[in-house]
């Protein structure tokens, strides 16, 4: 009996497993909108880069950081009495306030603070992805489109049972857990690193990590069903993000500005792509403007200097 | 014969409304009041003779990964500790000032609910990732030198998680040790907030510890 259900479960697996497999073949931008999605949709104009959503998608992720570090410091000096600020001192009040915001960023309910709408975190959109999908074969959906054609969601292998490897039940998992975007992406790093998951190739920072925000916002926009109008590259819609540049650049027939972004940490073709043109799966757009000093759409160095093409022409 | 029989009865019969009360934390203490920072916090048992757990703590069937079982030993030179030697480490060296008691998990999780007198300090910001780790490390009394931190004065810590199955306070461990912080002045507390509350030990959350 028992054996009997397992085999049924390893027959709906491999199933969901295909149907994954099946969904990432499927040319970008047709999926189809289901019911339960529209929701999503107004969610989904939130991660517009043209709208503060996601100011600077690498600068995010060591704000929230800077805020936990700032917050973990000053607990550990109330603690230990650290003599010189006593507990009447004047910190407590701004220390509240940064522990509500940390809170409200981490989705945990606040009675103060409501979380901004333009602030909300990954955990949030995916588990509001989540609830909104109904079905993890949905998900599995969501989650296959952004990870682009040339890099489909990592067969599971024929030892283990699928569902096992599969990256959105490592993000359930690891959202139902705990609810938090730096434990999310620890989760999704180690499962790549580890050879649970294949880590598509735009989504790969300097130092080989897994660019979980980007592949995250990818898919709210991906599941809403609303392509983003192609535009031209402006240092405007980077929001002040370090290493953007203009210069002017002359050709035979004519004298153009150029837009030139110098690689960050933490950086992904996904994300340059995503924040210059609103959408990830441009990286490919990038990657051939710049074939001279990339080799594969994963082998981006810091500080390397790439050219943003004028997609509009 | 007949009169030892009759004791047995009237201890029965007499100890058992005090029953009631006598969820101690070891025979011969009932709570432990630990001064810290000048404020007075107790640490006992529930008392409620119908108290189960509920909830996230009694779920048996977590996926690994990420929540695996945990070795017992978090790091080579750490020592592992249990309920009473985590109170002890509170009574002695958090109420001298010379150690602190870390909970490593996310802020979320800390917001509901934790051990007495510990401070949140999430496992993330002790990534070598995090750029502003060090900020962590002098607070916790490194000294920054030319050439790197000293540990030297740095305080002890015991660090403890979700439970058995939680793997951030390993991890946090691990990334401190690689960081320079010595492994003797770590601790680790396996059983985490599952078996605190297991044994129906105290429990606050932050508002309340103020």
């Amino acid at each position: 009996m028992i054996r009997l259900v397992l085999v049924c479960l390893l027959v709906i697996g491999g199933a969901v497993g295909m149907f994954v497999l099946t969904e990432a073949r499927r040319p970008l931008g047709t999926e189809t909108a289901s019911s339960g999605w529209s929701d999503l949709v107004a969610r989904a104009r939130l991660t517009d880069p043209a709208s503060p959503a996601f100011p600077g998608q690498s600068a995010e992720p060591q704000a929230e950081m800077a805020r936990l570090t700032a917050n973990a410091v000053s607990s550990i000096a109330r603690a230990t009495g650290a003599a010189s600020v006593s507990a009447g001192a004047t910190v407590p009040s701004e220390l509240d306030a940064l522990t509500r915001a940390v809170l409200a960023g981490l989705g945990a309910p606040s009675e103060v603070t409501a979380p901004k709408p333009g602030n909300r975190t990954l955990s949030e959109i995916v588990d509001q992805a989540m609830r909104a999908s109904e079905s993890e074969v949905a998900l599995g959906q969501a989650l296959a489109a952004p990870t682009l054609a040339t890099a489909p969601v990592a067969p599971p292998s024929t030892g283990t049972p699928p569902s096992a490897d599969d990256l959105s039940v490592l993000i359930e998992r690891a959202l139902s857990d705990t609810g938090s975007d730096s434990y999310l992406d620890q989760v999704l790093n180690d499962a790549a690193d580890a050879g649970y998951i294949a880590v598509p190739a735009a989504l790969r920072t300097p130092d080989g990590r897994l660019d979980t925000r980007t592949l995250l916002a990818d898919i709210v926009q991906k599941s809403s069903g609303t392509p983003t109008p192609v535009r031209a590259p402006s240092a405007a819609s980077a929001g002040g993000v370090a290493g953007v540049e203009v210069r002017v650049v002359q050709t035979a027939t004519e004298t153009t500005d150029a837009l030139f972004y110098t690689v960050q940490p933490g950086d992904s073709l996904g994300a340059i792509a995503r924040r210059f043109y609103g959408n990830a799966s441009l990286y490919q757009s990038i990657f051939e403007a710049n074939r001279r000093i990339l080799s594969t759409p994963d082998r981006i160095r810091v500080g390397q200097r790439l050219i943003l093409p004028d997609l509009r022409t | 014969m007949g009169r030892s029989g009759l004791w047995a009865g009237l201890v029965e019969c007499c100890a058992w409304p005090a029953v009631a009360q006598e969820v101690r934390l070891e025979p011969g203490l009932l709570e432990a009041r630990i001064e810290l920072n000048g404020e007075v916090i107790v640490i006992g048992r529930t008392q409620d003779p119908d108290a189960r757990l509920s909830g996230e703590f009694t779920r048996t069937a977590r996926a690994c990964p990420p929540d695996c079982i945990n070795p017992m030993e978090a790091a080579p030179g750490v020592k592992t500790v249990g309920e009473l030697e985590l109170i002890e480490f509170l009574e002695t060296q958090v109420a001298a000032g010379e150690g602190l008691l870390i909970d490593s998990r996310v802020p979320a999780w800390f917001d509901k609910g934790t051990i007495p007198g510990a401070v949140n300090v999430p496992f993330a910001t002790l990534e070598p990732s995090n750029p502003y780790r060090t900020d962590i490390l002098i607070a916790l009394g490194a000294r920054e030198m030319a050439d790197g931190l000293d540990f030297a004065d740095a305080l002890d810590v015991l660090l403890f998680c979700n439970g058995p199955w939680c793997g951030q306070t390993p991890r946090a461990i691990r990334n401190m040790i690689e960081a320079g912080y010595p492994a003797e002045k770590i601790k680790y507390y396996r059983g985490g907030m599952q078996l605190w509350e297991l044994m129906g030990l105290t429990k606050v959350t932050p508002q309340s510890q103020g």
